[in-house]
Parts: C-alpha cells; sequence; structure tokens
C-alpha cells in the first residue's frame, strides 16, 4: 500500500524510523517535468521543474512497527511510503560530446532510479544508479549529497542510433522552494530604516540638507549605501575628495561591521529611525581602517567569509577555489539582499548546517564522498567549530532600563571576542547558553557544579531518548538567565544576548541559532549586554 | 609538544605562549641588533577576568635593514648599533645612526597575535616617521624588499591588509594568515634536527619568523633555528 506525504512529513518519517528498522532499500524515482524547453535545448544555469518521487521500503522483523505519524497502520514490513517531491533542476555543465547533438522532439525522461548506497549515521546518500531515457539506459554516475539539496549526475546518451555514446549534463535537484526557512528569510528582508544627517562641518549651503531617510538592509554594510545617500548631499558638500565615514552619537563606526549588529549593539533601546551622520571628509584614520568603498568591503566579507571556512573545514580551500562567476554572484547577492540566489551560490561552499537537535553534528564535505572529478585528495576534518563574533557592551551603573544605558563614545568600551565555539556534549542539545558559557566561562563559574549534576544525571539515564533529556536540561539551566548568570558571579551579569534584533531564548539550540541567524559570510554575531558591578575594593 | 606526523600547521593559545616565551628567550640571547620582544597580556576587558597567558609579544621601535644604499650590507648595519627597547616611547635621533643615513629612517612596531580562528600566529605591524606620524603604504613599500613590495601591490586585499589590531583596537597593517599552516607543515617536518617524532612548541615562532621576517628583511641567524633545547 502507498500512500504519499509531502516531503518534510516524509524525512520526519525516515528520521524516527531509522534505529528501528533494517533499511532493505530506498529508491528514489524520479520524472523530468520540463516546462517550456525541450531537451534540444537543455541551456546552462536554467533550471527545470522536476518531480522526485521517493519510495522508502523496508524490512525488519525484530522489533514492533509503532504507530506512524500519517495514521497508517502497516502491519506488514513491507511496505512502502512515497513522498513527492516538486523541486527544480539546474542543468550545471555539459560535455563537448553532447554540446553540438540534437535530441529528438519526443524524447523525455521516463524515470530515474536512484539507489540508496549505505546508510550513514549523518545523512543518506543517495546515488545515481542510472536514468532511463525511452528505453536508453544511462550510466550511472556520483552522487554528491543528500538533503536540502540532493545532487545527482546524470548522463544523458548521445542520441544516435548507431552508436549510443554517452554524454554529460550534470542536473542539480535542489529544493522547491529555492531553499532558506522562514527564519532565514526573516533575517534577510531584516532592514533597519535610518535617518541620515551630514555633519554640520561639511554643510555649505543654507538652508541645511534635510536628512536622508533609507532602509538600510541588516545583513548589508553602510559604505554600501553611499550611492544612495550622496544625492541628498552632493550639492552641500565642500570642494574636494570624497572619503565616506558614518557616525553615531560621536562614534565613528567601523563599516566592515554589518548594519544590523552596529544597530543591535549601539542602540540599546531600539531607535527607529535610527539617527547616524555621514561625512565625507576628514576620514579617522587613526580610529577606522581604510574604505574606499564597495571593493573594500567585497573584499573585507571575502576575508571574513575565509576566516570563517577555515574554522568550519581547517583549510581555505574551498573560497579559494570559487570561479570568478561564482565570487560575483556571491557576492551580488549579499549586495542585492537576494537570499534565494545567495542560497543557491553559497551551497557550492559546502560549509555545511549544523545538525538538528537529535544529531548535533556538523554536516561538512568530510561526510560525503568527493566526485571524481574532485583532485583533492586530503578530506577536510571535521572540527565542530562555528564562527561566533561576539560583542559586549558593559554598563556599568545599576540600570534597569537599557534605554538608560550610557552612549557609547569610544571603541575601547566595546569588547569584542572572535572566537569560535565548539558544539559540545555528544546526545545532548547544545543550546545558545551553552554557547554562550563556553565565549564566557568566568561569568558562569559557579554554575559548574550545576551543569555537572545535570550531565552526570544524563548519563545514567543513558536509554532515555534524547528529546525528553533535553528538555530537562533545557529547562534547569535555561531559565532566566539574568537569574542564573547574576546569582553565581559577583561582579558581573548579563543583560541581554541580542541576535539579528531579536533576544533568543537561551535555551533554543544552538545549531537552529547558527544556522537560521548568522550572516552570509557564515558567522554569527551575538551583541550582549553585561551589567558590571565594581568590585568593592578595601 | 606537537606531533609531528598527524600535525595540521596548527598551534594552541597555551602553546602560543610557551612559543613566545622560548622566542623571546632565543631573541636575547643571540642579542641581534633589535630591540627586544616583550610579552604584553590582554589588557583587561570590562566584565571580562583577567588572563595572563593572553596576551601577545611585540618589538617595537624597529628600523628595518636598508636596502637602496649598497654602500653597506645589512648585517653590518645592524652590527653596528645597539637598540634597547625598555622605553617604546624613545624615538632613535637621527643623529645617532650610521653616518651615510641620508633620508629619513621609519620605525616599525611588530606585534605577533594569536588568532583563535586560524590557531596560528599573525604578524601585526605599524609604520610611523620619527616624528611619530604614521606611514602609508606607499611609503611601506619602500622599506620592505623588492619582492615584497611587489606582493604589496599586486595583492592588494590579501597579502597586507589594514585591520583593526585585535587587542588595541586601531587600525594595524597585518599579513593574512591564510597559508601560514601550509607552509609550517612544511618547515617543521623538514628539520632535520627534529629527531623523534614530535616537534616542540617552542621551535614555531622561530621558525614561523625566518619566514615572515624575510617580508621585512628581517633575517634570523641560522643558528637560532637549531637552537632550541639548548635553552
Amino acid at each position: 500500500m502507498e500512500c504519499w506525504c509531502s516531503w518534510p512529513s516524509f524525512t520526519r518519517w525516515l528520521n524516527e524510523r531509522k534505529h528501528d528498522l533494517t533499511w532493505q532499500k530506498m529508491v528514489f524515482q524520479g520524472s523530468l517535468v520540463l516546462q517550456n524547453a525541450s531537451l534540444t535545448s537543455l541551456s546552462m544555469g536554467s533550471s527545470y521543474e522536476y518531480e522526485v518521487a521517493m519510495t522508502a521500503a523496508f524490512s525488519g522483523t525484530h522489533k514492533r512497527p509503532r504507530t506512524w505519524n500519517l495514521n497508517e497502520k502497516y502491519t506488514d514490513y513491507n511496505q512502502k511510503l512515497c513522498a513527492k517531491y516538486k523541486c527544480f533542476v539546474q542543468i550545471l555543465q555539459r560535455s563537448p560530446e553532447y554540446k553540438n547533438k540534437q535530441f529528438t522532439k519526443n524524447k523525455k525522461w521516463e524515470h530515474v532510479e536512484l539507489k540508496y548506497a549505505t546508510k550513514r549515521q549523518e545523512g543518506y546518500g543517495c546515488s545515481m544508479s542510472h536514468a532511463r531515457f525511452v528505453g536508453d539506459i544511462i550510466r550511472r554516475n556520483e552522487w554528491v549529497e543528500v538533503g536540502h539539496e540532493i545532487f545527482a549526475i546524470f548522463q544523458l546518451p548521445i542520441p544516435s542510433l548507431s552508436e549510443p555514446g554517452i554524454g554529460n549534463c550534470e542536473v542539480r535537484v535542489m529544493d522547491s522552494k529555492g531553499g532558506g526557512t522562514e527564519a532565514q528569510k526573516f533575517v534577510w528582508e531584516g532592514a533597519i530604516p535610518l535617518q541620515i544627517h551630514l555633519h554640520d562641518s561639511e554643510v555649505t549651503t543654507l538652508p541645511n540638507p534635510s536628512p536622508a531617510l533609507i532602509l538600510a538592509p541588516r545583513l548589508g554594510y553602510l559604505p554600501l549605501l553611499v550611492s544612495q545617500i550622496k544625492p541628498f548631499f552632493s550639492n552641500s558638500l565642500p570642494p574636494g575628495v570624497d572619503s565616506v565615514w558614518f557616525e553615531y552619537k560621536g562614534l565613528p563606526l567601523k563599516w566592515y561591521i554589518p548594519t544590523g549588529v552596529l544597530f543591535d549593539l549601539l542602540c540599546a533601546e531600539a531607535e527607529r529611525p535610527w539617527n547616524l551622520t555621514v561625512h565625507f571628509r576628514g576620514y579617522p584614520g587613526n580610529i577606522l581602517t581604510p574604505c574606499e568603498g564597495e571593493d573594500s568591503v567585497k573584499w573585507s566579507f571575502i576575508n571574513v567569509l575565509k576566516e570563517a571556512a577555515y574554522i568550519i573545514t581547517g583549510n581555505c580551500k574551498n573560497i579559494m577555489n570559487m570561479s570568478q562567476s561564482d565570487q560575483a554572484d556571491l557576492w551580488h547577492s549579499v549586495l542585492n539582499g537576494n537570499m534565494e540566489a545567495y542560497l543557491r551560490v553559497s551551497s557550492k561552499l559546502k560549509l555545511g548546517i549544523i545538525g538538528d537537535d537529535y544529531s548535533l553534528k556538523l554536516n561538512s564535505t568530510s561526510k560525503f564522498r568527493q566526485s571524481t572529478s574532485d583532485t583533492d585528495a586530503t578530506t577536510p576534518i571535521r572540527t565542530g567549530r562555528i564562527p561566533v563574533r561576539l560583542y559586549i557592551r558593559s554598563i556599568n551603573e545599576d540600570i534597569n532600563d537599557l534605554e538608560d544605558a550610557p552612549t557609547v563614545d569610544s571603541w575601547d568600551k566595546i569588547s569584542y571576542i572572535n572566537r569560535p565555539v565548539e558544539i559540545q556534549g555528544e546526545g545532548k542539545c547544545f543550546t545558545l547558553y551553552d554557547a554562550v558559557k563556553a565565549l564566557l566561562p568566568e561569568l558562569f563559574a559557579d554554575k559548574h557544579l550545576l551543569t555537572d549534576n545535570v550531565s552526570e544525571e544524563e548519563a545514567e539515564d543513558g536509554q532515555q531518548s534524547e528529546e525528553v533529556s533535553n528538555s530537562r536540561s533545557a529547562e534547569e539551566v535555561g531559565e532566566s538567565l539574568t537569574k542564573h548568570a547574576g546569582s553565581s558571579l559577583d561582579t558581573a551579569e548579563i543583560k541581554v544576548i541580542r541576535i539579528q534584533g531579536i533576544e533568543p531564548k537561551m535555551e533554543i539550540p544552538f545549531g537552529w541559532v547558527v544556522n537560521n541567524l548568522m550572516n552570509p559570510e557564515h558567522y554569527l554575531h551575538i551583541c550582549a549586554y553585561i551589567k558590571v558591578v565594581e568590585p568593592i575594593t578595601i | 609538544m606537537i606531533s609531528i606526523s598527524s600535525w595540521d600547521g596548527t598551534l594552541s593559545a597555551a602553546e602560543f605562549y610557551v612559543a613566545a616565551c622560548a622566542f623571546s628567550e632565543l631573541w636575547k640571547k643571540f642579542n641581534l641588533a633589535l630591540p627586544q620582544w616583550s610579552w604584553i597580556p590582554s589588557s583587561k576587558r570590562p566584565g571580562i577576568p583577567f588572563n595572563h597567558v593572553e596576551g601577545y609579544l611585540s618589538m617595537e621601535n624597529v628600523i628595518l635593514p636598508s636596502f637602496e644604499q649598497e654602500d653597506y650590507q645589512g648585517d653590518d648595519l645592524m652590527e653596528k648599533e645597539e637598540y634597547s627597547c625598555s622605553n617604546v616611547d624613545e624615538f632613535i635621533d637621527d643623529a645617532i645612526l650610521v653616518q651615510n643615513y641620508c633620508h629619513e629612517v621609519n620605525h616599525y612596531d611588530f606585534h605577533i597575535v594569536y588568532s583563535t580562528s586560524y590557531r596560528v600566529p599573525v604578524l601585526y605591524f605599524r609604520a610611523y616617521r620619527s616624528d611619530g606620524q604614521t606611514l602609508l603604504s606607499d611609503k611601506i613599500e619602500k622599506d620592505i624588499p623588492p619582492n615584497s613590495a611587489k606582493l604589496l601591490t599586486k595583492s592588494k586585499w590579501t597579502f597586507i591588509t589594514q585591520e583593526d589590531h585585535p587587542q588595541l583596537n586601531r587600525p594595524w597593517y597585518t599579513l593574512h594568515p591564510c597559508g601560514t599552516t601550509d607552509w609550517m607543515k612544511l618547515l617543521l617536518t623538514n628539520e632535520d634536527s627534529v629527531g623523534q617524532d614530535e616537534v616542540a612548541s617552542e621551535k614555531y615562532l622561530v621558525s614561523w619568523f625566518s619566514v615572515v621576517g624575510q617580508v621585512f628583511g628581517l633575517k634570523i641567524p641560522f643558528e637560532m633555528l637549531g637552537n632550541i633545547g639548548t635553552l
């Protein structure tokens, strides 16, 4: 008996059953439905709608079946569950033999069978066995990855009656919506309304020019807005060469910090619109590193991406080896705030996503077999390190309302920690709280006792399902952050943790936070407000 | 200790501290005509307890060996001068230097800071005139050996960049650390003096500086490399 369900339900269904049953085989079937294109015109870079049907078949008698989520009861293990999954196929490359050949019009894909290769702990690998092309068997090629995206490489035969040669056509099967979770969309669409004033010293006309009102993307950078801002002020500027810099209440703003982070850090209480001052002269070279416009920002972005890649994979190769066009696409997707385009290009970098709360393992390329064309012999070592930048604003006074926090007048008042977080605790849920604690262990000194007790209990309950132990530890240590941190150390207390403008609950799995709230350069930026009480000295 | 066979070219923060101490000791021992290295602990951060092991190595007030005049060899120049680095605010008077200096002398400060991201040391430097005014890259170009100068202009964004000094929070120049592990692995796994299957962390910075220093024409004597273990 077959039953069709949606892709997310199917993966959840699979996930729940992997421990119970012995997998016999899993078969993916798909048929390529071409829209407005015939196979003669499969063009590079274009996408075609593709329907994939996944069938899972299994056998195993040593465990009783659980009740399936889909309200179907199976008494016979040899059942099938199929999911219909619509996705897009993108033609990426074709071999020379394929180039000048033409397919006859009525040829189309019949179906494609992907055989399940080996069961891996990290995910399901699948490989292309062959594809049918109206009777012609197409040779198998390599599998690359499964998950949000399924990469499959097909080989199309060159249609010739006498000699069915082999052509190559790399086809990428992607998630139907182009990827991106709700939270990611929220972050990518986030923007901060700015009201930008020209500094008095640079106003040469009367009346003063009115401020520029623009929307600055959270994930963007202030210098990228100059082309939008300049028209408002160009008439007023004194003669000379422009060197643009921004300032908030006297503090020159570091241009390489994403706009959203600057806002979260410097505006204790969200100020909308955010009033900034722009300068076109007198660049403070002793405080700010030079910025020569879009190029500076782009290279800074790429260098930070390299650093993140190094942290995640142990080397910068995947960034260094990016093609010029990929690099350009990546940068433009960030420049234009285009999430789909970004996800498409960045997925090629294979920096992976953090596993869900059941399996906190980093999905890096080491898990997946490299395709034979890849000459890189070394498999990157999985380090489990996550790029994080923590910005700490300390408030010395005892204030109840963040609104009353004194303005930051110097970057010396901000502590900046650029240190990777290592996910620890196999089987346990590593939460945001755990991550902050890993970055600022001194602030949680006494908490060691409490968490040690918790982990001992969990070790004893080895048999317990992960969900239960997760929620238990999360409850115990994830309550009000201030309450716990404050009670442990006399001298400091975390008041607020702010990421992408929100204050996430500390018990949220850190993997979720990173996957959904990180910036395009793969760094998670965390702003923390810490209340510091000066110790009494005798 | 780092085991050679599986070594990836990185070192931990603790190993960096060991390496830094060993490096500065050795530097002092060899009494090169260059200022001493001193360990500067990280400054106290608001709300964060002080940890003396976190910090960086600093060598300040360096005058790079000259490349333009053919009258002297770089080594002679260094031997004639003695610097004391105890007071970093003290600028060297031009008049004390070797007599034929006809152009302005530029001073360099070098900091070796550990990067937790790359897990290697990173060089930060700045250049300034005798009157304290900061130098821009076009002037720095004239001080460094021609090969480095070429690299400086060619790979503008990837070789030497300007970044905020991680501890001092001011713009400094830095040598990009990407690739450090590759050549460190080569250096330390090819050393004859490595008898056993282990590499002392102490050796790290000496070897590292033997490469990095060359960007500025600062060569360390070969004996220094073979001298770990005699400390």
